[in-house]
């Protein structure tokens, strides 16, 4: 998410316009009640994203990072390079002889659930291939946004009665 | 399962001039232009919390035109809805709507040899 130039990147940058333009009315907020907010809601985003991520060596899932570049950008990225593949399910060459080629086809199908690594003795493992892939995972990361986007307002007014609350409690 | 066979149903008979492949990945990539269709990615069909959105997500592989094919599948998705059928008890009845919100276009740049552009439907359910 962090290379808005790169035209892949587009389908997330406009599910975040989207996302953004319900954050807008915390303009009308005072700074701190804004900032108080959307940690709440950028935190909120993150987490999701992260739980939903598939796994199945873990990288991904860890690979997640949220920064705050000032009080009202938050930027969450994961630099794994195959994170494009399982959100649009896209694949590249074939299973072709070519080494590379196929280092980066096989894990493609391993990220999206087509070929498994099943554990069967020790040190000993069977791949099964699923036809129909058994935990393709497309659109994990558009379909969080989407969510989110959607509860946004109601979670404005919530959090801003709880901010409302704390402050009128010295912050307790 | 209704709704995953309505959409597969719907792609597979929209345009038989498309090399479709419908919830299954082509691992040969022979053919110089194929379509990769995934009906859900299933938030509808979840057992505990189903929910009213969903996402079909459609891969467009082309070795000369890509836009041309894609082109195509919006031309396919001009009425913006797809008959939910109910495919049990032998006739093919409509018990609901899933309506296209938006469609979002991304390009994915060239991967083996294709130009590959990705279509995000956004789709809500109305039954």
């Amino acid at each position: 998410m962090k290379k808005y130039g790169d035209p892949r990147y587009l389908e997330i940058k406009s599910n975040v316009d989207e996302f953004s333009k319900k954050l807008q009315k915390l303009q009308r907020l005072t700074p701190e009640a804004a900032n108080y907010i959307l940690t709440k809601i950028a935190y909120g985003l993150f987490n999701d994203i992260v739980k939903r991520t598939p796994i199945q060596t873990g990288r991904l899932r860890h690979g997640w990072q949220i920064k705050k570049l000032n009080n009202y950008v938050y930027e969450i990225s994961n630099p794994t390079e195959y994170l494009i593949y399982v959100e649009f399910g896209v694949k590249g060459h074939p299973l072709s002889d070519n080494p590379e080629k196929r280092k980066n086809s096989l894990r493609y199908l391993f990220a999206n659930g087509i070929l498994e690594s099943v554990k069967t003795g020790v040190g000993e493992y069977q791949i099964i291939y699923h036809y129909t892939p058994k935990k393709q995972k497309v659109g994990f990361i558009r379909n969080t946004i989407q969510e989110w986007s959607k509860k946004t307002p109601k979670l404005i007014r919530d959090y801003l009665k709880e901010f409302i609350i704390k402050t009128m409690s010295g912050g307790r | 399962m209704n709704i995953i066979k309505s959409v597969r149903k719907f792609f597979y008979e929209s345009n038989n001039t498309v090399r479709w492949y419908i919830d299954e990945v082509n691992i040969n990539m022979a053919e110089d232009e194929f379509v990769e269709v995934l009906s859900s990615t299933r938030l509808s069909e979840d057992e505990i919390l189903p929910e009213v959105s969903d996402l079909i997500n459609v891969n467009v592989y082309s070795k000369a035109d890509v836009d041309a094919l894609v082109q195509k599948i919006v031309s396919v998705l001009e009425n913006r809805f797809i008959d939910i059928l109910n495919f049990e008890g032998g006739t093919l009845n409509q018990i609901g709507r899933i309506y296209i919100t938006r469609i979002e276009i991304t390009n994915l740049g060239e991967i083996s040899g294709y130009f590959v552009k990705n279509l995000g439907i956004y789709t809500e359910l109305f039954c």
